[in-house]
């Protein structure tokens, strides 16, 4: 082999040792990112507080991508003409979870103030959507 | 479980690199022959082997520390080749045994239980290990710690690490309740006095020996655990008050550790004589640079113990900062990894052997990459996986295969427990 190609060649070596280092990385922090979703996602749950009788006190388990609404396919069905079919979503980011409206009719409120963006949720955060009113309960 | 995808991606780049320096080395001395190049190239797809004999076994662990051990242990191969081409045979052969012992070690560590059920066999395994190199050890670089085997010698103080984790883990598990609260101190004392012991028994062997690298391993190895184990700072802080004690009084008695001592403090006082590994070990890292002056190319064989100790200051010379940094890395990335198994571990003892076992290879890591650059007094332990030696090698690999069982039995528990709880 040539003088020059042995001088690539030991370039190409570190770059190859570098990437390497870099994807055990990369590794790891995937590993750690799926490790605190998996975390948030075991133990969120919704605690139905006002509502029509028949649906008061329910619990519903929720992972990231639930979604809340009126239509059955909903991960939260709740039958209540304020609510909107597809209402809002919550999805786990970071070490969150957030809660997204999704155009609803009648909006969001968390805590009592109208959603305008997605927003972080903490352990005992209220919702309110349509008519019904959840707890948000994710102890950490 | 990693993405599989992944690791095959990890285990493609690590042989990419090893068989890439192993051409460049050829190609700056071409002596030796091209089967050894096929040889080292062999031995790493053990790597990869071993992943999928574990997998068909069931295992359900984590497997990452597999890629990145493989990735340092073809650094060393690689440098081993520039320095002494007939060790690197050896050194691969090393690696294949160590492999075949880590995969007997992980079936052990599957079966918790039966590991921590013999602590006192491995107490007197190690008393003994110790007490042979004594009588019958030979000396070697100032340190009397290596049995002679005729065509192989072994040196005992590293199979005692792998032993000193076991007992002590067992040991702290069944003496839990004693130890943690604070009791009447006669108790305390009866509790402690089997730790002590042990300890001051090897440390005792130690200085006799003159191996200062593995007493103050397993030092720190014994004063980390018992605070895993209990919790109780007041232990650890004693045990810092009488090292400092006991290093001022070896400091005071005994001239090889003055030595070492000295040479750290101010290696250009005396440069042709104490001082004057260290500094070869700086000038071969100082004339390496960023990038280094490229494998085969510069002169580490100028540094004394440069395949074994000191092969940082050869990856250093040859490899540059980039070098080093990825050695670094790759170890922060191994030990982290060994601390998470250890944490989602949830038997006691499981923890503290998959604990003890990151502590020790963190450890040795800390006191050569330290001694190397000169933030700690150097002292004679080899860098895990990477430096020439049998006896290091395949205890490390037994601390590996430690870490893998407690992984895989941990997250096989969990998957029994998940099952039962949504079936």
């Amino acid at each position: 082999m040539s003088e020059l190609g042995l001088q690539l060649l030991r370039y190409v070596l570190l770059a190859f040792l570098l990437l390497f280092t870099y994807r055990a990385v990369r590794v790891v922090q995937d590993g750690l990112r799926a490790a605190a979703a998996e975390e948030v996602a075991r133990c969120a749950t919704l605690v139905v507080e006002e509502a029509s009788p028949e649906l008061r006190g329910r619990l519903f388990v929720v992972t990231s991508g639930a979604v809340i609404g009126r239509s059955p396919s909903a991960e939260v069905v709740l039958p209540d003409e304020f609510t909107s079919a597809q209402h809002a979503r919550l999805v786990v980011r970071g070490s969150h979870f957030w809660v997204e409206d999704l155009g609803s009719k009648n909006g969001t409120f968390l805590n009592g103030r109208r959603l305008e963006a997605p927003a972080p949720l903490e352990d005992g955060d209220q919702l309110r959507i349509g008519r019904v009113t959840l707890r948000f309960r994710w102890p950490k | 479980m990693k993405n599989a995808r992944d690791m095959l991606v990890l285990y493609g780049l690590g042989l990419a690199v090893t068989l890439g320096g192993l051409v460049l080395v050829r190609a700056a001395r071409p002596d030796g022959t091209p089967w050894e190049l096929l040889l080292a190239g062999l031995v790493l797809l053990g790597f990869p082997l071993i992943h999928v004999v574990l997998n068909s076994f069931g295992f359900r662990g984590d497997g990452f520390a597999l890629p990145v051990v493989m990735g340092l242990s073809g650094l060393g191969l690689m440098e081993i080749f520039r320095l002494q081409p007939t060790g690197m045979v050896r050194q691969a052969g090393w690696i294949l045994l160590g492999l075949g012992v880590m995969l007997l070690t992980y079936r052990l560590a599957c079966d918790p239980d039966r590991l921590g059920r013999y602590r006192y066999l491995w107490a007197a395994g190690a008393t003994v290990l110790l007490g042979s190199a004594l009588l019958f050890g030979t000396e070697r670089g100032g340190a009397r710690q290596w049995i002679d085997l005729g065509a192989v010698s072994f040196q005992p103080s590293e199979a005692v690490k792998v032993l000193l984790v076991l007992f002590l883990a067992a040991y702290l598990c069944e003496h839990q309740p004693v130890l943690i609260p604070h009791l009447p101190h006669d108790v305390e004392l009866r509790a402690l006095a089997p730790l002590g012991a042990v300890l001051g028994l090897s440390l005792l062997m130690l200085v006799i020996q003159r191996d200062l690298g593995g007493a103050l391993l397993y030092f720190v190895i014994v004063l980390v655990m018992v605070y895993l184990g209990t919790g109780r700072a007041d232990y650890v802080a004693a045990g810092a008050v009488s090292f400092l004690v006991g290093g001022g009084i070896c400091y005071a008695l005994f001239p090889h550790v003055r030595v070492r001592l000295d040479a750290w403090l101010d290696p250009w006082r005396d440069l042709p004589g104490v001082g004057y590994q260290t500094a070869q070990a700086l000038f071969a890292l100082g004339s390496g640079g960023i990038v280094g002056t490229g494998l085969g190319l510069g002169h580490p064989d100028l540094v004394p113990a440069a395949h074994t100790d000191l092969i940082l200051a050869a990856i250093g010379e040859e490899l540059g900062y980039v070098g080093v940094l990825c050695v670094v890395v790759l170890y922060v990335l191994l030990i982290g990894w060994g601390f998470c198994v250890a944490l989602r571990a949830q038997a006691p003892f499981s923890r503290l052997v998959a604990a003890g076992a990151s502590t020790v290879l963190g450890v040795q890591v800390v006191l050569i990459l330290g001694g190397s650059l000169r933030f700690v007094p150097l002292t004679g332990i080899t860098l895990p996986f990477v430096s020439y030696g049998g006896s290091s090698i395949v205890s490390n690999f037994v601390l590996l295969g430690l870490l893998l069982g407690v992984s895989h039995r941990e997250e096989a528990d969990r998957g029994v427990d998940r099952g039962r709880a949504h079936p």
